[in-house]
Protein backbone atom coordinates (compact mmCIF):
# COMPACT_ATOMS: atom_id res chain seq x y z
CA UNK A 1 0.00 0.00 0.00
CA UNK A 2 1.26 3.29 -0.95
CA UNK A 3 1.22 6.68 0.45
CA UNK A 4 -1.08 7.83 -2.03
CA UNK A 5 -3.87 5.04 -1.31
CA UNK A 6 -4.13 6.31 2.16
CA UNK A 7 -3.66 9.93 1.68
CA UNK A 8 -6.88 12.83 2.59
CA UNK A 9 -7.06 14.47 -1.20
CA UNK A 10 -6.93 18.20 0.06
CA UNK A 11 -5.02 20.82 -0.60
CA UNK A 12 -5.59 23.01 2.38
CA UNK A 13 -2.62 24.78 2.74
CA UNK A 14 -1.09 28.10 3.97
CA UNK A 15 1.45 30.48 1.98
CA UNK A 16 4.35 31.43 3.66
CA UNK A 17 2.94 34.87 3.48
CA UNK A 18 -0.23 34.73 5.25
CA UNK A 19 -0.43 35.34 8.86
CA UNK A 20 -0.13 33.09 11.94
CA UNK A 21 -3.51 34.51 12.93
CA UNK A 22 -4.65 33.06 9.27
CA UNK A 23 -2.64 30.03 10.47
CA UNK A 24 -4.82 29.28 13.39
CA UNK A 25 -8.10 30.07 12.22
CA UNK A 26 -7.30 27.07 8.97
CA UNK A 27 -6.77 24.76 11.78
CA UNK A 28 -9.73 25.71 14.11
CA UNK A 29 -11.70 25.38 11.35
CA UNK A 30 -10.45 22.60 9.61
CA UNK A 31 -9.78 20.55 12.96
CA UNK A 32 -6.61 20.26 12.03
CA UNK A 33 -2.97 20.54 14.07
CA UNK A 34 -0.93 21.26 11.34
CA UNK A 35 -0.17 22.62 7.87
CA UNK A 36 2.09 22.27 4.94
CA UNK A 37 3.36 25.93 3.59
CA UNK A 38 2.96 26.31 -0.09
CA UNK A 39 4.43 28.80 -2.51
CA UNK A 40 1.84 29.48 -5.47
CA UNK A 41 2.52 26.94 -7.71
CA UNK A 42 1.82 24.54 -4.62
CA UNK A 43 4.98 23.41 -4.35
CA UNK A 44 6.04 22.35 -0.70
CA UNK A 45 8.40 25.31 0.71
CA UNK A 46 7.78 24.21 4.54
CA UNK A 47 5.04 23.49 8.02
CA UNK A 48 4.01 24.68 10.69
CA UNK A 49 2.38 23.06 13.48
CA UNK A 50 0.35 24.61 16.46
CA UNK A 51 3.39 23.44 18.99
CA UNK A 52 5.75 25.78 16.31
CA UNK A 53 3.35 28.45 17.34
CA UNK A 54 3.54 27.51 20.91
CA UNK A 55 6.96 27.46 21.23
CA UNK A 56 7.55 30.89 18.85
CA UNK A 57 4.87 32.35 21.41
CA UNK A 58 7.47 31.58 24.33
CA UNK A 59 10.77 33.23 25.40
CA UNK A 60 13.35 32.23 23.54
CA UNK A 61 15.10 30.40 26.64
CA UNK A 62 11.79 28.65 27.33
CA UNK A 63 12.26 26.36 24.17
CA UNK A 64 15.62 24.99 24.61
CA UNK A 65 13.84 22.72 27.32
CA UNK A 66 12.10 19.87 26.86
CA UNK A 67 9.58 19.81 28.87
CA UNK A 68 6.76 22.48 28.86
CA UNK A 69 6.62 22.02 32.91
CA UNK A 70 9.21 24.50 33.34
CA UNK A 71 6.73 27.58 32.17
CA UNK A 72 6.72 29.63 34.95
CA UNK A 73 3.64 32.13 34.29
CA UNK A 74 1.41 31.11 30.92
CA UNK A 75 0.38 35.02 30.63
CA UNK A 76 3.64 35.37 28.95
CA UNK A 77 2.56 32.47 26.48
CA UNK A 78 -0.46 34.97 25.70
CA UNK A 79 1.53 38.31 25.90
CA UNK A 80 3.91 36.25 23.22
CA UNK A 81 1.05 35.37 21.00
CA UNK A 82 -0.48 38.20 20.53
CA UNK A 83 2.83 39.60 19.57
CA UNK A 84 3.39 37.48 16.77
CA UNK A 85 -0.22 36.99 15.46
CA UNK A 86 0.26 39.51 13.03
CA UNK A 87 3.28 38.47 11.41
CA UNK A 88 3.88 35.91 8.28
CA UNK A 89 3.89 32.06 8.53
CA UNK A 90 7.76 32.25 6.99
CA UNK A 91 8.65 33.49 9.94
CA UNK A 92 7.91 30.30 12.68
CA UNK A 93 7.82 27.65 9.98
CA UNK A 94 10.11 24.77 9.54
CA UNK A 95 11.72 25.49 5.81
CA UNK A 96 12.85 22.04 5.81
CA UNK A 97 9.91 19.77 6.17
CA UNK A 98 9.25 16.47 6.55
CA UNK A 99 7.67 14.93 3.92
CA UNK A 100 6.64 11.62 1.73
CA UNK A 101 6.15 10.80 -1.93
CA UNK A 102 2.65 9.78 -3.27
CA UNK A 103 4.38 6.11 -4.35
CA UNK A 104 6.39 5.57 -0.65
CA UNK A 105 5.15 2.98 0.70
CA UNK A 106 3.22 3.04 3.84
CA UNK A 107 5.36 1.27 5.90
CA UNK A 108 7.67 4.59 5.37
CA UNK A 109 5.53 6.86 5.98
CA UNK A 110 4.46 5.40 9.64
CA UNK A 111 8.38 5.30 9.84
CA UNK A 112 8.83 8.84 9.20
CA UNK A 113 5.42 10.01 11.29
CA UNK A 114 6.34 8.00 14.44
CA UNK A 115 10.02 8.26 14.51
CA UNK A 116 9.36 12.20 14.31
CA UNK A 117 5.96 12.79 16.09
CA UNK A 118 4.22 13.74 13.71
CA UNK A 119 0.81 14.47 14.13
CA UNK A 120 0.43 15.23 10.07
CA UNK A 121 2.63 14.87 7.06
CA UNK A 122 2.81 16.56 3.24
CA UNK A 123 2.23 14.17 0.61
CA UNK A 124 3.94 15.45 -2.66
CA UNK A 125 4.08 14.71 -6.25
CA UNK A 126 7.33 13.97 -8.12
CA UNK A 127 7.75 18.12 -8.93
CA UNK A 128 7.02 18.51 -5.01
CA UNK A 129 3.95 19.66 -5.38
CA UNK A 130 1.15 19.23 -2.68
CA UNK A 131 -1.20 16.58 -3.44
CA UNK A 132 -2.35 15.87 0.01
CA UNK A 133 -1.95 15.06 3.86
CA UNK A 134 -1.81 12.10 5.71
CA UNK A 135 -2.82 12.35 9.46
CA UNK A 136 -1.61 10.32 11.95
CA UNK A 137 -5.26 8.93 12.70
CA UNK A 138 -5.55 7.95 9.34
CA UNK A 139 -2.58 5.78 9.58
CA UNK A 140 -3.67 4.27 12.94
CA UNK A 141 -6.73 3.07 11.37
CA UNK A 142 -5.05 1.32 8.57
CA UNK A 143 -3.28 -0.61 10.76
CA UNK A 144 -5.93 -1.27 12.83
CA UNK A 145 -7.59 -2.57 9.74
CA UNK A 146 -4.05 -4.48 9.26
CA UNK A 147 -4.07 -2.69 5.48
CA UNK A 148 -0.54 -1.95 6.21
CA UNK A 149 1.43 -5.35 6.68
CA UNK A 150 -0.68 -7.29 4.86
CA UNK A 151 0.95 -7.01 1.44
CA UNK A 152 4.52 -5.66 2.47
CA UNK A 153 5.69 -8.15 5.03
CA UNK B 1 -0.24 14.89 -10.13
CA UNK B 2 -2.40 15.82 -12.90
CA UNK B 3 -6.06 16.96 -13.05
CA UNK B 4 -8.27 16.86 -15.49
CA UNK B 5 -10.87 19.96 -14.44
CA UNK B 6 -11.44 22.91 -11.54
CA UNK B 7 -14.70 22.66 -10.21
CA UNK B 8 -15.70 26.29 -8.64
CA UNK B 9 -19.04 25.81 -6.53
CA UNK B 10 -19.05 29.23 -4.34
CA UNK B 11 -22.50 28.08 -2.12
CA UNK B 12 -22.54 24.14 -2.48
CA UNK B 13 -25.20 22.72 -0.48
CA UNK B 14 -26.15 19.18 1.27
CA UNK B 15 -28.79 18.13 -0.65
CA UNK B 16 -31.47 15.67 1.47
CA UNK B 17 -34.15 13.82 -0.62
CA UNK B 18 -36.74 12.83 1.20
CA UNK B 19 -39.53 10.57 0.18
CA UNK B 20 -42.87 10.56 2.08
CA UNK B 21 -46.22 9.01 0.56
CA UNK B 22 -49.40 11.99 1.36
CA UNK B 23 -47.14 14.19 2.88
CA UNK B 24 -49.27 17.12 4.23
CA UNK B 25 -47.76 19.79 6.80
CA UNK B 26 -48.22 19.40 10.51
CA UNK B 27 -47.91 16.11 10.83
CA UNK B 28 -45.51 13.91 12.21
CA UNK B 29 -43.72 10.87 9.43
CA UNK B 30 -41.21 8.53 10.41
CA UNK B 31 -38.37 7.12 7.82
CA UNK B 32 -38.32 3.32 8.16
CA UNK B 33 -36.60 2.60 5.32
CA UNK B 34 -33.05 4.88 5.01
CA UNK B 35 -33.39 4.80 1.16
CA UNK B 36 -36.36 7.33 1.73
CA UNK B 37 -34.00 9.72 3.32
CA UNK B 38 -31.01 10.27 1.59
CA UNK B 39 -27.96 13.21 1.37
CA UNK B 40 -25.99 14.26 -1.17
CA UNK B 41 -23.44 17.10 -1.41
CA UNK B 42 -24.66 19.20 -3.80
CA UNK B 43 -24.06 22.53 -5.70
CA UNK B 44 -23.66 22.68 -9.56
CA UNK B 45 -19.90 22.58 -9.89
CA UNK B 46 -19.89 19.38 -7.32
CA UNK B 47 -22.41 17.49 -9.15
CA UNK B 48 -20.60 18.26 -12.43
CA UNK B 49 -17.15 16.72 -10.54
CA UNK B 50 -19.36 14.09 -9.30
CA UNK B 51 -20.80 12.80 -12.34
CA UNK B 52 -17.36 13.41 -14.12
CA UNK B 53 -15.73 10.93 -11.43
CA UNK B 54 -17.81 8.28 -12.64
CA UNK B 55 -16.29 8.45 -15.77
CA UNK B 56 -12.52 7.97 -14.08
CA UNK B 57 -11.94 12.27 -14.87
CA UNK B 58 -10.22 13.96 -11.93
CA UNK B 59 -10.69 16.98 -10.48
CA UNK B 60 -10.23 19.78 -7.90
CA UNK B 61 -13.50 20.89 -6.08
CA UNK B 62 -13.20 24.21 -4.49
CA UNK B 63 -15.57 26.83 -2.80
CA UNK B 64 -16.90 27.69 0.34
CA UNK B 65 -17.84 25.16 3.26
CA UNK B 66 -18.48 26.12 7.22
CA UNK B 67 -19.83 24.20 9.89
CA UNK B 68 -21.55 20.84 10.53
CA UNK B 69 -23.09 20.70 6.86
CA UNK B 70 -19.63 22.08 5.49
CA UNK B 71 -17.97 18.88 7.51
CA UNK B 72 -20.79 16.65 5.68
CA UNK B 73 -20.15 17.38 2.67
CA UNK B 74 -16.19 17.62 2.30
CA UNK B 75 -16.38 13.99 4.04
CA UNK B 76 -18.66 12.48 1.40
CA UNK B 77 -16.83 14.41 -1.33
CA UNK B 78 -13.01 12.93 0.24
CA UNK B 79 -14.42 9.16 -0.17
CA UNK B 80 -14.39 9.53 -4.04
CA UNK B 81 -10.93 8.71 -5.30
CA UNK B 82 -11.00 11.01 -8.33
CA UNK B 83 -11.91 14.06 -6.44
CA UNK B 84 -9.40 16.59 -4.25
CA UNK B 85 -11.33 18.91 -2.29
CA UNK B 86 -9.86 22.58 -1.75
CA UNK B 87 -12.57 24.52 -0.03
CA UNK B 88 -12.21 27.44 2.10
CA UNK B 89 -13.89 27.44 5.44
CA UNK B 90 -16.34 30.39 6.46
CA UNK B 91 -18.06 30.87 10.25
CA UNK B 92 -21.66 30.42 8.65
CA UNK B 93 -22.76 27.03 8.36
CA UNK B 94 -23.42 25.88 4.60
CA UNK B 95 -26.73 25.71 3.41
CA UNK B 96 -29.04 22.67 2.40
CA UNK B 97 -31.72 22.02 0.23
CA UNK B 98 -34.12 19.58 1.32
CA UNK B 99 -36.68 17.90 -0.88
CA UNK B 100 -39.82 15.93 -0.02
CA UNK B 101 -40.94 13.54 -2.95
CA UNK B 102 -44.56 13.01 -2.78
CA UNK B 103 -44.73 9.79 -4.82
CA UNK B 104 -48.55 9.61 -3.60
CA UNK B 105 -49.87 12.92 -4.76
CA UNK B 106 -46.75 13.16 -7.41
CA UNK B 107 -45.19 16.60 -5.65
CA UNK B 108 -42.30 17.75 -4.38
CA UNK B 109 -42.02 20.35 -1.75
CA UNK B 110 -38.61 22.09 -1.18
CA UNK B 111 -36.79 24.17 1.06
CA UNK B 112 -33.68 25.80 0.34
CA UNK B 113 -31.65 28.24 2.47
CA UNK B 114 -29.57 30.71 1.52
CA UNK B 115 -26.05 30.07 2.64
CA UNK B 116 -23.07 30.88 4.56
CA UNK B 117 -21.96 34.89 4.71
CA UNK B 118 -18.69 35.08 3.33
CA UNK B 119 -16.52 37.78 5.00
CA UNK B 120 -13.95 39.92 2.95
CA UNK B 121 -11.19 38.35 4.43
CA UNK B 122 -12.53 34.77 3.60
CA UNK B 123 -13.04 36.19 -0.16
CA UNK B 124 -9.95 37.60 -0.68
CA UNK B 125 -8.24 34.17 0.69
CA UNK B 126 -10.59 32.07 -1.70
CA UNK B 127 -9.29 34.13 -4.76
CA UNK B 128 -5.79 33.91 -4.00
CA UNK B 129 -6.42 30.21 -4.10
CA UNK B 130 -8.33 29.92 -6.96
CA UNK B 131 -5.45 31.72 -8.90
CA UNK B 132 -3.05 29.14 -7.91
CA UNK B 133 -5.10 26.35 -8.08
CA UNK B 134 -6.45 27.11 -11.73
CA UNK B 135 -2.42 26.60 -12.53
CA UNK B 136 -3.05 23.21 -12.14
CA UNK B 137 -5.82 22.07 -14.59
CA UNK B 138 -6.67 23.46 -18.68
CA UNK B 139 -10.65 23.33 -18.15
CA UNK B 140 -12.37 25.63 -15.27
CA UNK B 141 -16.38 24.98 -14.74
CA UNK B 142 -17.67 27.75 -12.37
CA UNK B 143 -21.16 27.02 -11.73
CA UNK B 144 -24.17 28.24 -9.38
CA UNK B 145 -25.69 30.91 -7.06
CA UNK B 146 -22.56 33.21 -5.19
CA UNK B 147 -23.60 33.04 -1.28
CA UNK B 148 -24.51 36.16 1.12
CA UNK B 149 -21.15 38.68 0.71
CA UNK B 150 -19.53 37.39 -2.25
CA UNK B 151 -19.70 40.74 -5.05
CA UNK B 152 -22.14 40.19 -8.32
CA UNK B 153 -18.29 40.50 -10.23
CA UNK B 154 -16.90 37.58 -8.65
CA UNK B 155 -17.59 35.59 -11.58
CA UNK B 156 -16.98 37.74 -14.02
CA UNK B 157 -13.34 38.61 -12.19
CA UNK B 158 -13.11 34.80 -12.00
CA UNK B 159 -13.08 33.68 -15.72
CA UNK B 160 -11.23 36.76 -16.35
CA UNK B 161 -7.98 35.72 -15.14
CA UNK B 162 -8.92 32.01 -16.64
CA UNK B 163 -9.55 32.81 -20.23
CA UNK B 164 -6.27 35.10 -19.59
CA UNK B 165 -4.11 31.93 -18.47
CA UNK B 166 -6.04 30.06 -22.03
CA UNK B 167 -8.05 27.82 -20.04
CA UNK B 168 -11.25 26.21 -21.58
CA UNK B 169 -14.05 27.81 -19.29
CA UNK B 170 -17.56 26.70 -18.95
CA UNK B 171 -20.94 28.29 -16.70
CA UNK B 172 -24.21 27.38 -15.82
CA UNK B 173 -25.91 29.59 -13.60
CA UNK B 174 -28.49 32.21 -13.48
CA UNK B 175 -28.59 35.98 -11.91
CA UNK B 176 -27.19 38.99 -12.03
CA UNK B 177 -23.40 37.46 -11.53
CA UNK B 178 -24.13 35.09 -14.43
CA UNK B 179 -25.38 38.23 -16.26
CA UNK B 180 -21.93 40.66 -15.02
CA UNK B 181 -19.72 37.30 -16.31
CA UNK B 182 -21.27 37.14 -20.14
CA UNK B 183 -20.65 41.03 -20.67
CA UNK B 184 -17.37 41.23 -18.98
CA UNK B 185 -15.50 38.14 -19.64
CA UNK B 186 -17.61 35.68 -21.19
CA UNK B 187 -16.56 32.07 -20.95
CA UNK B 188 -16.11 29.49 -23.84
CA UNK B 189 -19.84 27.50 -22.74
CA UNK B 190 -22.81 28.83 -21.28
CA UNK B 191 -25.48 27.39 -20.02
CA UNK B 192 -28.38 29.56 -18.05
CA UNK B 193 -29.82 27.38 -15.71
CA UNK B 194 -33.56 28.50 -16.49
CA UNK B 195 -35.53 26.63 -13.61
CA UNK B 196 -35.80 29.27 -11.15
CA UNK B 197 -35.77 32.15 -13.48
CA UNK B 198 -35.94 33.02 -17.18
CA UNK B 199 -34.72 36.41 -17.20
CA UNK B 200 -31.17 36.27 -18.94
CA UNK B 201 -29.34 39.36 -19.79
CA UNK B 202 -32.33 41.53 -19.56
CA UNK B 203 -35.08 39.71 -21.50
CA UNK B 204 -37.78 37.52 -20.51
CA UNK B 205 -36.95 34.33 -22.69
CA UNK B 206 -39.94 32.57 -23.11
CA UNK B 207 -40.55 31.90 -27.05
CA UNK B 208 -38.42 30.02 -28.99
CA UNK B 209 -37.44 33.15 -30.86
CA UNK B 210 -36.73 34.78 -27.34
CA UNK B 211 -34.34 31.59 -27.23
CA UNK B 212 -32.40 32.42 -30.27
CA UNK B 213 -32.15 36.22 -29.65
CA UNK B 214 -30.81 35.32 -26.15
CA UNK B 215 -28.34 32.68 -27.36
CA UNK B 216 -27.25 34.98 -29.85
CA UNK B 217 -26.17 37.52 -27.60
CA UNK B 218 -24.25 35.37 -25.43
CA UNK B 219 -22.09 34.49 -28.46
CA UNK B 220 -21.72 38.21 -29.78
CA UNK B 221 -20.42 38.70 -26.11
CA UNK B 222 -17.71 36.03 -26.86
CA UNK B 223 -18.88 32.58 -25.90
CA UNK B 224 -18.55 29.34 -28.70
CA UNK B 225 -21.42 27.59 -27.48
CA UNK B 226 -24.25 28.16 -25.63
CA UNK B 227 -27.29 25.66 -24.64
CA UNK B 228 -30.35 26.33 -23.18
CA UNK B 229 -32.78 23.49 -21.67
CA UNK B 230 -36.64 24.02 -23.97
CA UNK B 231 -39.53 22.28 -23.35
CA UNK B 232 -37.91 19.41 -20.94
CA UNK B 233 -36.95 16.97 -23.24
CA UNK B 234 -35.14 19.10 -25.44
CA UNK B 235 -32.60 22.09 -25.73
CA UNK B 236 -31.82 24.84 -28.01
CA UNK B 237 -28.11 24.41 -28.63
CA UNK B 238 -26.23 27.60 -30.37
CA UNK B 239 -22.90 28.17 -31.78
CA UNK B 240 -21.60 31.27 -34.21
CA UNK B 241 -22.59 28.96 -36.94
CA UNK B 242 -26.36 29.14 -36.14
CA UNK B 243 -28.64 27.55 -33.63
CA UNK B 244 -30.21 23.88 -33.52
CA UNK B 245 -32.99 22.09 -31.43
CA UNK B 246 -32.14 18.83 -30.18
CA UNK B 247 -35.04 16.86 -29.49
CA UNK B 248 -35.55 13.39 -27.28
CA UNK B 249 -37.01 10.97 -29.56
CA UNK B 250 -36.89 8.03 -27.25
CA UNK B 251 -39.68 8.14 -23.80
CA UNK B 252 -37.84 9.32 -21.26
CA UNK B 253 -38.47 8.85 -17.30
CA UNK B 254 -39.34 12.16 -16.39
CA UNK B 255 -38.98 11.56 -12.65
CA UNK B 256 -35.39 11.34 -13.26
CA UNK B 257 -34.57 14.74 -14.85
CA UNK B 258 -33.64 16.20 -11.81
CA UNK B 259 -29.78 17.02 -12.36
CA UNK B 260 -29.79 16.23 -16.14
CA UNK B 261 -28.69 19.48 -16.42
CA UNK B 262 -25.97 18.75 -14.77
CA UNK B 263 -24.88 15.52 -16.62
CA UNK B 264 -25.32 17.46 -19.96
CA UNK B 265 -22.77 20.12 -18.82
CA UNK B 266 -20.28 17.01 -17.27
CA UNK B 267 -20.85 15.77 -21.19
CA UNK B 268 -19.83 18.63 -22.47
CA UNK B 269 -16.43 19.24 -20.64
CA UNK B 270 -15.50 15.40 -20.54
CA UNK B 271 -15.92 15.24 -24.66
CA UNK B 272 -13.75 18.98 -24.54
CA UNK B 273 -11.08 17.07 -22.65
CA UNK B 274 -10.62 13.90 -24.42
CA UNK B 275 -11.04 15.17 -27.69
CA UNK B 276 -9.64 18.09 -30.23
CA UNK B 277 -12.02 21.21 -28.87
CA UNK B 278 -15.32 21.15 -31.07
CA UNK B 279 -18.07 22.47 -29.38
CA UNK B 280 -20.91 21.43 -31.67
CA UNK B 281 -19.74 17.29 -30.75
CA UNK B 282 -19.03 18.25 -27.57
CA UNK B 283 -22.94 19.73 -27.50
CA UNK B 284 -24.13 16.52 -29.06
CA UNK B 285 -21.77 14.55 -26.61
CA UNK B 286 -23.44 16.46 -23.91
CA UNK B 287 -27.01 15.71 -24.67
CA UNK B 288 -26.31 12.10 -24.99
CA UNK B 289 -24.91 12.34 -21.21
CA UNK B 290 -27.92 13.69 -20.37
CA UNK B 291 -30.17 11.77 -21.93
CA UNK B 292 -28.14 8.73 -20.57
CA UNK B 293 -28.54 10.24 -16.87
CA UNK B 294 -31.79 9.52 -16.79
CA UNK B 295 -31.86 6.54 -16.07
CA UNK B 296 -30.04 6.67 -13.17
CA UNK B 297 -31.06 8.23 -10.15
CA UNK B 298 -28.51 9.99 -8.58
CA UNK B 299 -25.13 11.95 -9.72
CA UNK B 300 -24.27 9.26 -11.87
CA UNK B 301 -23.50 8.79 -15.41
CA UNK B 302 -23.01 5.38 -18.03
CA UNK B 303 -20.00 4.20 -18.96
CA UNK B 304 -18.83 6.08 -21.73
CA UNK B 305 -20.21 2.92 -24.31
CA UNK B 306 -23.41 3.84 -23.22
CA UNK B 307 -23.32 7.15 -23.61
CA UNK B 308 -22.33 6.77 -27.42
CA UNK B 309 -25.33 4.89 -27.92
CA UNK B 310 -27.67 7.57 -26.58
CA UNK B 311 -25.82 10.08 -29.55
CA UNK B 312 -28.59 8.30 -31.97
CA UNK B 313 -31.16 8.68 -29.00
CA UNK B 314 -32.33 12.66 -30.17
CA UNK B 315 -33.06 14.15 -33.23
CA UNK B 316 -30.90 17.82 -35.03
CA UNK B 317 -32.96 20.25 -36.52
CA UNK B 318 -31.28 23.79 -37.19
CA UNK B 319 -33.73 26.50 -35.96
CA UNK B 320 -32.10 29.65 -36.96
Amino acid sequence: MKAKDIMQRDLTAIMADETVERFIMICQRHGISALPVINPDYILVGYLSESGIISASLPGYLSLMESSAFIPDSHQFFKGLHNIIDKPVSEFMDDKPFKVYANDTVLHVADVMIKNKLKLIPVIDEENKLIGIIRRIGLLSSAAKGEILTDES
Amino acid sequence: MNYDILCVTLNPSLDREIVIEKFDTGELYRINNPSNSVMEPGGKGINVALMLSTLGVKSITMGFLGGFIGKVIQSKLASIHEITTNFVYTNEETRENIEIIDTKQNKITEINSMGPFVSEDDYSHFIKRYQSTMSLTDHVVISGSIPPGVPIHAYSDFFRQALDKNKFTYMEAIGPHFDEAIKNSCPMVVRPDLRKSRRVLGTNIETLDDYIYVSRKIIEHGAKLVVMSYNIVADIVTTAEGSWMFTATNEIDRSHLFGSGDAYMAGIVYYMQKNSPDFFEAAKFGMATAISSTRYIGKILGDEEEINQDTEKFKIEKIG
